[in-house]
């Protein structure tokens, strides 16, 4: 039973309920629609927008630091590498997964919720609801590196002698991380049960 | 649920639209990221680097994917990885080079290695201390053939890539202290730098090659000079000591000086090539000498001695110096059936220019010239001496008609051989010696031998018993004469002079009565008129002293020795007299002749009466008249004297010729002659009856030495003892002080020497106060540079780290 099949329709902006055949929201004055158009459309546009900023976030450094006037940059993978083997195992766990784990899982889940809409699969609704949930909780999460870019860049300049620059990896992550927000964010949740209803 | 039927059906439906028109916009954000993306790498890949590779010997402070390549201080590239070369001899670092500077990459590309350097042409490349070494590249904007692997520069170029200026090579014999870095000076200011020294194998020599910043490259001409300034000069000259310092900088690492002393030069090409010479003086002095290789090197061979010759003798021609001697051997040479010959040989430079030959270009156009002149000119290599007293020797060219044909050997090595004539024995230099030598075989010892022989022997005459007793005998004559005073007879002696002096009165009485002063009057005129006469004549005897002169030139070149060795023998003969035993006889021979002259006073007593009578008589004959008549005739001389010297000039003329005839006269003959007469004379002493003499003159001797004695006792002696004893320790202390002499001497040039130098240096405007105080100012703005460099550092700390 949804409110579709009851003749109403919700705002999707401040969430007051119209009858059907209205036009626009009478408390925010949103355009109501009963689902967002494109909702597909606009995920997979911003995903595969996502994926393609990862390959070079992943290939230029991430951040340079500069030591006595010369510049050396670190990727992603390196600047894991340079941790890992200095021993600050934590540390290089909390990037590996802030950097790697996490993005990779959520554009693999927004990719599944979206084939899953899209090809109609069944699949368990609880489970499709835990996996809206994860990205929504996690999509905060993907930012830890460009804000430890941001906050080196910020704090540790001391003029000549160290100074940390942000690469073009990390403007790359960070417009990969974006996209991928707007991904998840395209979504209309209201998708996830529309097929389940018509099972 | 589904019980309304209006509700089930649906009706706003999710919009199915199909074709294009179903796309949302929002896919033009993928693509736009793919077309960006895209869009990066088609520019990265047409804007990729260039790969190289740039040879090192080591890889010092180069490290892979950091170590930049730098042109012009701009990062044009970076060292990707390094790797050995096959032969491990080299480290290659494979190096991207910018894209845009690919077409500049070609074989005058140049690689080193900036490191920092302290030098004592300052310091550079500080910043590298903290960043790293760099690649520092250096190519020209014209492009030439491309070229992708490199062999790196060992040292950094002493001029800094892109300088506009001139490149000259200085040809040297040796380095002279010269070093890459070390300044180039004009008047003092620097222009330019060394900027790498080279010894070329080929040539022996040392190249040096220079560099002249510009505006300053215009002054180098063809006919600018450049010479050493190198280290410390110290001249002892008359002028006093010269200290010659240019630079604090070109004492460390050398310095080289150029000007263009000779205006109107022809412009020089891109990479000219220039004599470097060891002083100012001799780069001065070769204004005249062409270019290098139209001078040109050739032996000649001497017979005899070389002695005086050295390297750096001039070689003169016509008295014009034209190049100089290089190098002096000895060359043994085979003669067939014969003892090897050893030949002095002397290789000496001839410069073109100064010979006259102007448009000369190369050393083949000099030895033909030489050729031409050698065959046609009699031109010809002889030894000569540089001056009447050095000694030294010059190598002169002369052009002698007479000599035998020959040719420059061509064949011969290293050089061709010029033909050569010996030293002519008339030359100054050969006759002086004649002439010293002459003075030098004058038998001028035997002469003072002989002369100290006869002193001997007059010194035994006077020592003769004889020579003592002539003062006894003289006071016995003394004595006669006294009682012959004291006899009756002498004493009646003034009355009869008292009569005859009356009759003269009387005589005189009657000549002044007579006119006879008038007529002695007029005589005297008659003579001054005819003196007045010489007198005018007298203005003629300048020319008769010309000749005079001439015939004591002729004079002077008589054969002197002859004389002299006829004079000696002359001596030794008298020697001989005197040595004779009839010699000593003659103090006693002496004696008599006094005794001889006493009996003579005995007559002068009777003679005394004599004369009263004859000035009676005198009075009687009237003599007066006489001599009035005496006058008279007299008159008539001085008449005939005046006619005599009107005839004097004519007499003057005779004594001009006579003069000139002795002038012309065989006056050798004459000396050959003098000879004779001391011959004769020689002859003559040794005659018989001169040993007669002696006995006299012993006599005489003996009393001389008797004086003496009486002197002696007289005190003048000791006093001259006591003197000559004075004298004597006054020589012994000279001696002594001779004897400190030479030390003394020494000190006192020492002294001098400080003196002078001290003087010489100290005194304003002198060349040591000024080379002090362009050391002053040359400390003086090393000391404001590092006052700068302080400033510097303490206004900008992190220069220090990061370069600018």
């Amino acid at each position: 039973m949804r409110a579709r099949d009851m003749g109403w329709i919700g705002c999707h902006n401040c969430g007051a309920v119209h009858d059907k055949g209205s036009r626009s929201c009478r408390t925010c004055g949103a355009r109501l629609h009963g689902r967002l158009p494109n909702s597909l459309q606009k995920l997979w546009a911003w995903l595969v927008t996502g994926v393609f900023f990862l390959i070079p976030a992943n290939l230029y450094p991430l951040i340079s630091n500069e030591v006595f006037g010369h510049e050396e940059g670190h990727t992603i993978l390196e600047g894991i590498v340079v941790f890992a083997e200095s021993g600050d195992y934590l540390v290089a766990g909390v990037i590996f997964l802030a950097s790697f784990v996490i993005p990779a899982f959520k554009v693999l889940v927004i990719a599944i919720l979206a084939l899953s809409i899209q090809f109609h699969w069944q699949l368990d609704r609880r489970v499709r609801h835990l996996l809206y949930e994860f990205v929504e909780f996690i999509g905060r999460w993907s930012m830890i590196d460009v804000f430890v870019v941001a906050l080196l860049t910020g704090l540790v300049h001391l003029g000549a002698i160290l100074a940390f620059l942000p690469g073009v990896g990390a403007i790359c992550f960070a417009l990969s991380v974006i996209c991928t927000m707007l991904s998840a964010q395209a979504l209309d949740s209201r998708l996830i049960w529309d097929g389940v209803e018509n099972e | 649920m589904n019980d309304d039927p209006t509700l089930t059906q649906p009706e706003i439906k999710t919009r199915r639209e199909r074709g294009w028109r179903s796309i949302s916009l929002v896919w033009l954000v993928p693509v736009a990221a793919v077309a960006g993306a895209l869009g990066l790498v088609w520019q990265s890949y047409s804007t990729r680097d260039i790969p190289i590779r740039i040879a090192f010997a080591d890889a010092t402070g180069i490290e892979p994917g950091k170590t930049e390549i730098r042109y012009r201080e701009v990062v044009v590239g970076t060292v990707q990885s390094l790797q050995f070369s096959d032969d491990l001899e080299q480290v290659v670092a494979h190096a991207e080079i910018n894209r845009d500077l690919a077409r500049y990459l070609d074989t005058g590309t140049r690689f080193w290695l900036v490191t920092a350097r302290v030098g004592p042409a300052g310091i550079s490349g500080l910043n590298t201390l903290l960043s790293g070494s760099y690649i520092a590249a250096d190519w020209d904007a014209e492009p030439g053939p491309q070229a992708r692997e490199f062999i790196a520069e060992a040292t950094a170029p002493a001029v800094p890539p892109g300088t506009k200026g001139r490149a000259v090579v200085l040809v040297s014999p040796d380095s002279g202290s010269v070093s890459v870095g070390a300044p180039i000076l004009h008047k003092g200011v620097p222009m330019g730098k060394v900027a790498a020294v080279r010894f070329d194998p080929l040539s022996g020599s040392v190249l040096i090659s220079g560099f002249i910043e510009a505006p300053y490259d215009r002054m180098i001409t063809s006919g600018t000079r450049f010479w050493n300034v190198s280290g410390i000069g110290l001249e002892l000259g008359e002028g006093g000591v010269q200290l010659k310092v240019d630079s604090l900088a070109s004492l460390l690492q050398g310095g080289i000086a150029f000007d263009t002393p000779m205006s109107g030069g022809q412009t020089v090409g891109r990479r000219p090539v220039f004599d470097l010479y060891p002083d100012e003086a001799s780069a001065r002095d070769s204004l005249l000498g062409d270019s290098l290789q139209a001078t040109v090197e050739v032996m000649s061979n001497f017979e005899g001695s070389v002695r005086g010759l050295r390297v750096g003798s001039e070689v003169l021609f016509r008295g014009v110096k034209v190049g100089q001697v290089k190098h002096l051997t000895a060359q043994v040479e085979e003669v067939e059936g014969g003892s090897p010959e050893i030949r002095m040989q002397v290789i000496y430079t001839v410069e073109p220019s100064r010979l006259g030959l102007q448009d000369v270009r190369t050393a083949e156009d000099t030895l033909s010239l030489l050729s031409t002149m050698v065959e046609r000119g009699g031109l010809r290599a002889r030894l000569m001496p540089a001056s009447l007293f050095s000694g030294g020797l010059v190598v002169q060219l002369v052009e002698d008609d007479q000599a035998e044909p020959a040719a420059i050997d061509h064949e011969s090595a290293p050089f061709p051989i010029m033909p050569s004539l010996p030293t002519p024995p008339d030359t100054l230099a050969v006759a002086s010696q004649n002439v010293l030598d002459r003075v030098a075989a004058l038998p001028v010892e035997e002469l003072m031998q002989r002369a100290i022989m006869l002193l001997e022997n007059v010194n035994a005459i006077v020592a003769d018993g004889d020579t003592r007793a002539l003062p006894a005998d003289i006071r016995s004559v003394l004595d006669n004469v006294n009682s012959v005073a004291a006899s009756e007879s002498l004493r009646a002696l003034p009355d009869d002079l008292r009569q005859a002096v009356a009759s003269v009165n009387a005589v005189l009485d009657r000549f002044n009565g007579q006119e006879g002063v008038q007529k002695l009057v007029s005589a005297l005129e008659e003579v001054r008129a005819a003196a007045t006469y010489v007198s005018d004549f007298s203005v003629e005897l300048p020319g008769l002293v010309a000749s005079i002169d001439g015939l004591v030139a002729k004079a002077d070149a008589l054969p002197l020795e002859e004389v002299v060795a006829s004079a000696g023998e002359v001596l030794q003969t008298a020697n001989a007299f005197l040595q004779e035993d009839d010699v000593k006889r003659v103090p006693a021979t002496l004696s008599a002749a006094l005794e001889q002259a006493e009996k003579t006073l005995a007559s002068i007593e009777t003679a005394a009466g004599s004369v009263n009578d004859t000035l009676g008589k005198f009075e009687e004959q009237q003599v007066s008249q006489t001599l009035i008549d005496a006058l008279n005739d007299l008159r008539a001389a001085a008449a005939n004297v005046e006619d005599a010297s009107a005839g004097l000039p004519s007499l003057l003329d005779d004594i001009d010729r006579l003069v000139a005839t002795a002038n012309d006269l065989p006056l050798n003959e004459v000396v050959t002659s003098a000879d004779q007469v001391l011959q004769s004379a020689d002859a003559f002493l040794r005659n018989e009856d001169m040993e007669k003499v002696p006995g006299a003159l012993s006599g005489a001797l003996e009393q001389v030495q008797q004086v003496l004695a009486e002197l002696q006792e007289g005190g003048a002696v000791r006093n001259l003892n006591r003197t000559l004893e004075t004298a004597n320790a006054a020589a012994d202390s000279v001696a002594l002080a001779v004897k400190d002499l030479p030390e003394l001497s020494r000190r006192l040039e020492e002294l001098a020497d400080t003196a002078e130098a001290t003087i010489g240096a100290y005194g304003p405007g002198s060349p040591v106060n000024r080379e002090v105080q362009a050391a002053i100012g040359d400390l003086r703005s090393t000391v404001r540079s590092l006052d700068a460099l302080v400033e510097a550092i303490r206004r900008k700390p992190n220069s220090l780290l990061v370069g600018r």
